[in-house]
């Protein structure tokens, strides 16, 4: 379960800290790093979560991993302190805020375009730049395909949703056809 | 001393009797003492019987007179306090039968105010079914309108919505079929243009 405010708390401080030391890539390199990690592999879900090992174990587990990878000691500490306050559950959710954070202080957005057949480099472009007007930032695009939707595409940044699918166009008229007198 | 009617009839057949015994006697004597059959002795056995009969009967006479007559005398009085006694039974049975009367006559009138009392209210009752019967009937005939429309409405609705499933579905199948990368460029294109432009 997503734990939006805690993340935000402890996302908005290593923000505010990056920002002073001029690190904010570097810091969100590692905690995305260390993101994929807690999500991708259970082990390290396990040992660093796990209350039955005891506290030194946990961190022990972290200092393993943050030896393993390179990264600041002001993010090897905020890591540390995540493991000292039983918050390493909510690594995730903090690397998607501090993510999402850089990205607004940058004036950039994220998102993610779905077609059913891969889209030419134009349209990709077109599709970016049509975004980036509507919002008026800078956006980073993700392509995903996806057959089931027929035809057109589903673009999301952020709350805003597009969707010129044809299967959403065929749900539409399925319903104007069930409500029609 | 006054005799009674009785008495003096029992005295004056007993008088009677010994003058015509005396008188037998007589002419009997008269005849020269030849009997011709009947003799002097057998008359006078006959005298003697008859007195000492009549003796006999003077004395049971005077002996029973007193407890006779007071025993009469209890039996009338007995009757007399008998007839009084039904008489005034008879007066308390023809008062109660008066007041049985009044009370029948009143009981009359009661049970025919009951018996139109609950006339009326057999009435007013079968009324009463009668028009709740006829607004039951009536609910049941909304309801069932009410229910075959719901029925009629819902049929139209999964009929449409097995129209709609099956429009839909067909038109994928011709659109899967039929779509070329061209025309998903195109409609790509017209949908950002439709899109910058309400922007």
């Amino acid at each position: 379960m997503k734990n939006t405010v805690l993340a935000k708390r402890y996302a908005k401080a290593l923000f505010q800290v990056g920002k002073e030391e001029n690190a904010l890539d570097s810091f969100n390199t590692a905690l995305a790093e260390m993101a994929a990690l807690y999500v991708q592999v259970p082990e390290v879900v396990d040992g660093l979560t796990n209350p039955l090992y005891p506290l030194v174990a946990r961190e022990k587990v972290m200092e393993h991993l943050l030896a393993k990878m390179p990264s600041s000691a002001m993010v090897g500490n905020f890591m540390k302190l995540l493991v000292q306050k039983r918050r390493a559950g909510a690594l995730p959710d903090i690397a998607e805020v501090f993510q999402a954070m850089v990205d607004a202080e940058r004036n950039m957005c994220r998102g993610t375009v779905i077609s059913a057949t891969p889209l030419s480099g134009t349209l990709n472009s077109k599709i970016k730049a049509t975004l980036e007007k509507i919002t008026g930032k800078q956006v980073l695009l993700r392509t995903e395909i996806d057959p089931s939707i027929i035809g057109g595409i589903v673009a999301q940044v952020g709350d805003l949703v597009l969707d010129g699918s044809i299967k959403t166009q065929l749900t539409g008229l399925k319903e104007s056809i069930k409500g029609s007198e | 001393m006054k005799l009674s009617r009785k008495n003096g009839l029992s005295l004056l057949l007993a008088v009677g009797l010994l003058v015509g015994l005396s008188t037998l006697a007589q002419a009997s004597g008269a005849e020269g003492g030849h009997h011709g059959g009947i003799t002097h002795e057998k008359i006078m056995d006959l005298i003697w019987r008859t007195t000492n009969f009549t003796g006999l009967v003077i004395i049971l006479v005077w002996a029973l007179k007193k407890p006779l007559s007071q025993g009469l005398q209890g039996r009338r009085q007995g009757i007399i306090d008998k007839f009084a006694d039904l008489e005034a039974q008879k007066g308390e049975a023809e008062r109660i039968y008066r007041e049985y009367e009044t009370r029948l006559s009143k009981i009359d009138a009661e049970v025919e105010a009951i018996v139109s009392a609950a006339v009326r209210q057999g009435e007013a009752e079968k009324e009463r079914i009668i028009s709740e019967a006829d607004r039951a009937a009536g609910d049941i005939r909304r309801q069932a309108d009410l229910s075959i429309q719901h029925e009629l409405a819902e049929a139209r609705l999964r009929l449409r919505a097995e129209v709609a499933e099956q429009a839909v579905a067909m038109a994928e199948g011709l659109i899967k079929q039929n779509l070329q990368d061209t025309d998903q460029n195109r409609m790509v294109e017209d949908y950002l243009d439709k899109v910058g432009a309400i922007q």
